[in-house]
């Protein structure tokens, strides 16, 4: 399902799109994880690329879906879900905290799982019609003190409290993402990117990438991480109280 | 991801981390069986160790985990003799990649076996008797929950003397545990203290007679272990975000760093090349010559 290519310093991790993601696929997330963190592990890589295998890059999921996903996560947050999505040894701590640089390219609309891998990410590229909206009304473990660092603290407030989604120029003023691509130009705009970051030595990579850890941990990113199974525990309350949707409704 | 260690190593971590469970009691032990070396851990034994926390995580039965050795002495720290593949035939020194593996994946970092045991959702328990040095002073004694000391354990930075630089000395977690001065004092000099003096410092929470400590212990987590597991859960959600608003998420990296580059001077100890020579001992050996011998030759002065 997912696909991982690499080529000259550069690891290329391919997805059919980041949805199962947003609504917790335990295996789907740990598949990825895996990709990355293999691809970390190796000394023949510096940078890696996540990209989607086409359209949207994390098309949004229903509020049935949601609802779905947060009774079955219930029994699990203190457990699989947690160390699937939340852990250190999760997804998201694996990308934010990843030993090489993490680039991601996105195309459409990114919601969830998409928005919070930009957040996690060191680089973004987009295309021109991508839309970012807020991952904190699907995901618990969405980290608010990252957003806040990426979008500063106010914008960030905003994003989560409003729920609406950011197009890519409103995503770029806003520090979200770094390259808007023009048609057809966005594995070409990431590619360049991360052959950029390609010809700095291993050695600087590895230890940049330390830094910045400790940088965004000075911070506390780590500790809003660590605080993700209370956010998930408060978000029952609220999917409790939501009514069950007709199967297929709209957000 | 790659697997380290050497055929041996990988091939033995299975019968020398061994693991039991009383689903009546609610009570697993995860138990050290290397007592010929002490116990020291290989890199394979080290993450066999993370993963079997992260099983007993999974495990509805299990509400307390016990860590404890086999032999004379709970543990002697990390092998530090162990060709785990870790430099590439060529290579002056391993890569930074490798090295930052190392310590993020297989010791402190986020993913190490040090926080797999301090950021666990059961209840852990120390059974600790004997040396408790190095590595399983400052990522197994100071990060398991509660701590059964035998009076004569030997526990502290024992290999600072040598290796440097030291790491338990800024490890924020020893400080707030032990106390800014005596995480100094052992981090610097290297002295071992006492299972008394860890009763004292606020390490253990009790200290017997090394004959009562395995009674003691298991006293102890089936008290804890007969308790509702949601409450259990609820007090361990609270250890564990009080863990990360203390920050211990943050990892003592300045270590990594500066071990990466650490040369020493030709009149100090390289104890990483007697090491290789002559084993662990031979490489004390030769520096309680060397100490020996600087110390006659200040005399003759």
């Amino acid at each position: 399902m997912i696909a991982v290519t690499q080529a000259d310093a550069v690891a290329t991790i391919t997805l059919p799109d980041c949805r199962p993601l947003s609504v917790h696929d335990l295996a789907y997330g740990l598949e990825l994880r895996d990709a990355i963190r293999d691809a970390a592990d190796s000394d023949d890589i510096k940078a890696i690329v996540i990209r989607s295998s086409g359209g949207d890059f994390s098309p949004a999921a229903s509020l049935a879906e949601l609802a779905a996903a947060a009774q079955q996560r219930r029994d699990k947050i203190w457990s699989a879900w947690h160390a699937a999505y939340a852990a250190s040894s999760g997804l998201y701590q694996n990308v934010c905290f990843c030993k090489k640089v993490v680039i991601t390219a996105v195309s459409g609309q990114c919601a969830g799982a998409g928005s919070f891998l930009v957040l996690c990410s060191d680089l973004t590229v987009a295309t021109s019609d991508a839309t970012f909206e807020s991952p904190f009304a699907a995901l618990p473990e969405a980290n608010l003190v990252l957003a806040a660092l990426t979008m500063r603290l106010n914008r960030a407030k905003s994003w989560l409290l409003s729920g609406g989604a950011l197009t890519a120029r409103e995503a770029f003023d806003a520090g979200l993402i770094n390259v808007i691509a023009q048609d057809g130009e966005l594995d070409a705009r990431a590619l360049k990117l991360a052959r950029a970051v390609t010809r700095m030595p291993l050695d600087g990579v590895a230890m940049s990438k330390i830094n910045v850890e400790t940088c965004l941990d000075a911070q506390g990113v780590g500790r809003e991480f660590d605080m993700a199974g209370f956010y998930a525990v408060a978000m029952q309350r609220y999917w409790d109280a939501v009514p069950a949707p007709a199967a297929g409704a709209a957000r | 991801m790659k697997q380290y260690g050497n055929a041996e190593t990988l091939r033995r971590a299975p019968e020398q981390v061994l693991y039991e469970k009383d689903a009546g009691r609610h009570i697993a032990w995860i138990t050290l069986n290397r007592p010929e070396k002490h116990n020291a851990m290989s890199v394979p034994m080290r993450v066999r160790l993370a993963e079997l926390i992260h099983q007993s995580e999974q495990d509805d039965e299990v509400r307390v985990i016990v860590i404890r050795g086999n032999g004379k002495s709970f543990c002697s720290g990390n092998e530090i003799n162990e060709d785990w593949g870790q430099r590439v035939p060529g290579q002056r020194r391993m890569s930074l990649t490798t090295a930052n593996r190392y310590a993020t994946d297989m010791n402190y970092g986020r993913q190490g076996f040090s926080q797999a045991i301090s950021r666990c959702s059961k209840v852990t328990i120390l059974q600790l008797h004997g040396y408790c040095a190095a590595a399983a002073y400052f990522m197994i004694a100071t990060r398991t929950d509660l701590v059964i000391v035998s009076a004569d354990a030997k526990i502290g930075a024992l290999e600072a003397r040598f290796l440097g630089p030291a790491g338990a000395v800024s490890a924020i977690h020893i400080n707030r545990i032990i106390g800014t001065k005596a995480a100094r004092r052992a981090g610097y000099t290297a002295f071992p203290f006492t299972g008394e003096d860890a009763y004292r410092l606020g390490l253990a929470c009790r200290c017997v007679p090394a004959a009562e400590i395995e009674a003691t212990t298991n006293r102890l987590a089936g008290e804890i272990a007969g308790k509702p597991a949601e409450l259990l859960a609820y007090y361990k959600a609270r250890v564990r975000a009080a863990e990360g608003l203390f920050d211990t998420s943050v990892r003592e990296i300045t270590g990594l760093l500066f071990s990466h580059f650490l040369q020493a001077e030709k009149d100090e100890a390289h104890f990483w090349t007697n090491v290789k020579k002559s084993g662990v001992g031979g490489a004390l050996d030769a520096d309680k010559a060397r100490v020996a011998a600087a110390s006659k030759s200040r005399e003759t002065k």
